[in-house]
C-alpha cells in the first residue's frame, strides 16, 4: 500500500512516548523498593529464606533491562515523530502548491482556450496575439511545475514509506523486544534440543512474554528429554542453590515447570507455589466480586444465578486455600519431612498433588490416590492420614517413604451427600487413569531406583487400577486398596496390575459403603479382597475398622482404614515400607 | 543446622517493600494508539512491543507479589510453631 505523508498524529505519537517514560519512572522505583527489601531481609537467615533470596535478586537486574528496552522503543518513537512531523510540514507546502497550481491552470486553460479563439479570428489585433502567447507559455510553466511538485510529492511518499520502515524495524528490534523476533519467529521450527536450548538463555521476563505456543511445545516434552536439558542447564540443583537459567524458568513459565514430568521435584515445588497462590489469590479476587453481585442483585432469577454463583466460586477459593495451606498445616511428624507441590492445574475443579517427603531423594515413595468425593478442598485432610503411615514408619524403621497426596483426576461426588450416581460408572477413573499414569511413569524415569507404591482408598483404587494395567514398565513395588470401590473388569485379577505385590482390605463398613458402590456398578466391578489374587489385610482387632473413610473424627468413635492401630495401618505401612 | 533468625520487623518490612514495588511495576498504562501512526506496519509493530513489555511487567509484579506473600507467610508460620510450643510447653 502506498503511504500517505499526512497520515498519523504526531503529537499523539510524542504522548505515547511520554507516557512509556513515566511508566520506565514506575519500574525504576519498584526495582528500588525490591533493592530495599533485599536488604530488610539481612535479619532472616535459615532454610526459609533460601527460596527468597534465589529469586528477589533477579527482579532489579531484569527491571533494569525493561527500563532499557522501553528507553530503546522511546527513541524509535520520538525520532520516528519528528520524521513525520517534517514530512508532514513538508507535505502541506507541497499539497497548497498543488492545488494553487492546479486552480492557476483550470483559469489559465479557460483564459487560453477563449485567447486562442480571440486570436484565430481574421481581425485579430497584435495584442490579443501575445495575450495568446503568453497565456500559452503561462500554461507551459503551470505544467512544468505541476511535475515538479508531484515529483516532490512522490519523493515525499518514499520518504514517508521508509519512515514507517524504519519505526515498525525499530520496534521489532532486540534491543526493544529483548529477543530478535526472527528468533522468536523460528522457535517453532527448531529442533527440540535447539528450542531447550533457546529457551534457557533468555532471561526470565522475556520468557514470561513469549507466547503461549512455546509454553505448550515445552509441556509436551518427553520426561527423559526434559530430564537431560535441566540437568544441562547447571545440574539437578536444589531448592536453595540452583542455576539462574534454572531460577528464570521456574518464575517465568511456573505453570509449565510445575507440571513438567523430568523437572526435579524441588524445582516443580516452587514453580507449583508460585502458581497455585496467584491463583488463590484470583479466586478470591473473583469471590470478592461474586459476592458484590449477589449483594447488588434483587432476588428473583437472577439473584438466585448470583448465589449459585457465589457457591462455586466459594468452593473454589476453599479448595485453593486448602491446598496451599499442604505447605504449613500440623502434621506431628518428628522428624519433619519436608513438603513438595508436586503438580498443579488451576482449571475448573482445580486439581494437583502434594508430597510429604522429598520425592528428589526419598529412597520410596507412595501415591495415594483419593476416592469419591474427594477433592482439592482434602488436600490437609489426606496429608495428614497419610503423615499416620509415616509416623508409624518413621517408629518401625527410622525411616518413612515419601507420601504423595493425588488429587490429580476429577472424583465423583459422594453419592451418600449428593445422590450423584457418578460414582457407579467408570467414567472419572478412566478420565484420571492416564494423568495418574503419567505422574507415576515420570517419577520413575528421573528416579529408576526409587520404591514406587501405591495406595488407593475407595473409587481411588477404581482409577489406579486401570493406571497401573495400562502401563507395564512402572515398576510397581506394593498396590494397596482401601475399601476398594470395585476393579474394572478389564483388570481381571492382581497380576493385571503389573505390580509385584497387590494387597487389599474391605472391612465391615458402617451402611456397606463399599461393597454398595461395587453392586451397583455398571459394568459390575471386582472385589479385589475376595479371590483377586491380592493379599487380604485384615481390618478387624482391638481397633476394627467400622467406616469408609481412610481416618474418623477421634470423637465419633469410629475408626477408619487408615486410623491409629488398626491392622489395614499396619498392613499399609509394612506394605509401603522403603 | 543452618542458623535460623527471623525478625517479625524485618518480614514486615520485606513484604511492604515487595507490596509496593509490586503496585509500582502494575501501573502500566493504558495506551492506545487512536491512529497515532497512520501506518498498519508501525501500528503492529507497536502493538507486539506493547504485549512484550506489558508481560515482563507483569512478570516483574507477579514475582514481587508471590515474594511479599511469601514473608507474610513466614512471619505467619513463624508465629504460629511459635504459639505451638508455647502451648506444648505449657
Amino acid at each position: 500500500m502506498r503511504a500517505d505523508p499526512l497520515a498519523g498524529d504526531p503529537g499523539a505519537v510524542g504522548k505515547l512516548s511520554g507516557a512509556l517514560a513515566d511508566h520506565q519512572d514506575d519500574i525504576r522505583r519498584g526495582a528500588t523498593k525490591v533493592a530495599q527489601a533485599a536488604d530488610d531481609a539481612d535479619e532472616w537467615q535459615g532454610a526459609s529464606k533460601d527460596r527468597f533470596t534465589a529469586t528477589v535478586g533477579t527482579i532489579p537486574p531484569a527491571a533494569h533491562r525493561v527500563i532499557g528496552r522501553i528507553d530503546a522503543a522511546i527513541d524509535v518513537l520520538d525520532t520516528y515523530a519528528d520524521t513525520v512531523r517534517r514530512i508532514q510540514d513538508d507535505a502541506e507546502r507541497v499539497r497548497a502548491a498543488l492545488l494553487t497550481n492546479a486552480m492557476e491552470s483550470a483559469a489559465n486553460t479557460v483564459a487560453l482556450s477563449t485567447a486562442n479563439t480571440v486570436a484565430s479570428a481574421d481581425d485579430v489585433t497584435e495584442a490579443e496575439g501575445r495575450r495568446a502567447r503568453r497565456l500559452q507559455s503561462d500554461a507551459d510553466d503551470l505544467a512544468a511545475t505541476a511535475t515538479r511538485l508531484q515529483a516532490e510529492w512522490d519523493a515525499l511518499v518514499e520518504r514517508r514509506a521508509a519512515a514507517d520502515r524504519a519505526a515498525a524495524s525499530g520496534l521489532s528490534d532486540g534491543d526493544v523486544l529483548g529477543v530478535a523476533p526472527s528468533y522468536t519467529g523460528t522457535l517453532g521450527s527448531m529442533s527440540d534440543a535447539a528450542f531447550l536450548t533457546a529457551i534457557a538463555g533468555m532471561p526470565p521476563e522475556v520468557l514470561a512474554a513469549q507466547d503461549e505456543s512455546v509454553a505448550e511445545r515445552l509441556a509436551g516434552m518427553p520426561p527423559a528429554i526434559v530430564q537431560a536439558w535441566w540437568d544441562g542447564l547447571g545440574g539437578r540443583g536444589n531448592a536453595g542453590e540452583h542455576s539462574a537459567p534454572q531460577d528464570a524458568l521456574i518464575t517465568a513459565l511456573p505453570a509449565v515447570v510445575g507440571n513438567l514430568n523430568g523437572v526435579p521435584y524441588w524445582a516443580r515445588d516452587q514453580a507449583n507455589r508460585l502458581h497455585a497462590q496467584r491463583a488463590e489469590a484470583a479466586a478470591l479476587r473473583t469471590l470478592e466480586q461474586a459476592r458484590r453481585n449477589r449483594d447488588r442483585s434483587l432476588g428473583g432469577p437472577l439473584g438466585l444465578q448470583m448465589q449459585k454463583e457465589l457457591i462455586r466460586e466459594q468452593e473454589r477459593y476453599d479448595a485453593l486455600r486448602n491446598f496451599n495451606a499442604g505447605a504449613r498445616t500440623d502434621l506431628n511428624l518428628a522428624p519433619s519431612l519436608p513438603r513438595q507441590m508436586v503438580s498443579f492445574h488451576p482449571e475448573e475443579p482445580p486439581l494437583g498433588a502434594f508430597a510429604v517427603g522429598d520425592l528428589d531423594t526419598a529412597r520410596g515413595v507412595s501415591y495415594l490416590v483419593p476416592g469419591m468425593g474427594s477433592s482439592l478442598a482434602d488436600t490437609t485432610q489426606y496429608m495428614r492420614t497419610a503423615s499416620e503411615v509415616q509416623r508409624l514408619q518413621l517408629r518401625t524403621s527410622g525411616e518413612a517413604s515419601a507420601y504423595v497426596t493425588w488429587l490429580g483426576y476429577e472424583a465423583p461426588p459422594d453419592w451418600l451427600a449428593t445422590g450423584d450416581p457418578a460414582v457407579f460408572r467408570e467414567d472419572a477413573a478412566r478420565a484420571g487413569a492416564p494423568a495418574l499414569a503419567a505422574d507415576l511413569a515420570a517419577l520413575r524415569t528421573t528416579r529408576p531406583d526409587v520404591q514406587l507404591d501405591v495406595v488407593a482408598h475407595s473409587y481411588g483404587s477404581t482409577t489406579a487400577a486401570l493406571a497401573l494395567a495400562s502401563q507395564p514398565g512402572l515398576g510397581v513395588h506394593s498396590f494397596v486398596t482401601l475399601g476398594s470401590a470395585g476393579i474394572p473388569t478389564d483388570v481381571p485379577n492382581a497380576a493385571a496390575t503389573h505390580a509385584e505385590h497387590m494387597y487389599a482390605a474391605q472391612a465391615d463398613e458402617r451402611w456397606n459403603v463399599a461393597e454398595f458402590g461395587r453392586f451397583w456398578s455398571r459394568p459390575r466391578r471386582a472385589d479385589p479382597a475376595a479371590g483377586f489374587g491380592a493379599e487380604v489385610l485384615e481390618t478387624d482387632g482391638s481397633s476394627t475398622v467400622n467406616v469408609h473413610g481412610l481416618s474418623a473424627d477421634p470423637k465419633s468413635g469410629d475408626i477408619g482404614y487408615l486410623d491409629a492401630g488398626t491392622k489395614s495401618l499396619l498392613g499399609t505401612v509394612k506394605a509401603t515400607l522403603p | 543446622m543452618a542458623v535460623l533468625k527471623v525478625s517479625y520487623r524485618a518480614l514486615d518490612q520485606v513484604h511492604d517493600a515487595l507490596d509496593a514495588a509490586k503496585s509500582d511495576f502494575c501501573t502500566d498504562p493504558e495506551l492506545v494508539d487512536g491512529g497515532a501512526f497512520g501506518a498498519e506496519d508501525v501500528t503492529q509493530a507497536f502493538a507486539t512491543f506493547r504485549t512484550a513489555q506489558q508481560r515482563s511487567a507483569g512478570w516483574l509484579a507477579d514475582t514481587s507479589r508471590t515474594l511479599a506473600q511469601y514473608a507474610h507467610d513466614t512471619r505467619s508460620h513463624v508465629a504460629d510453631a511459635d504459639d505451638d510450643l508455647a502451648r506444648k510447653a505449657g
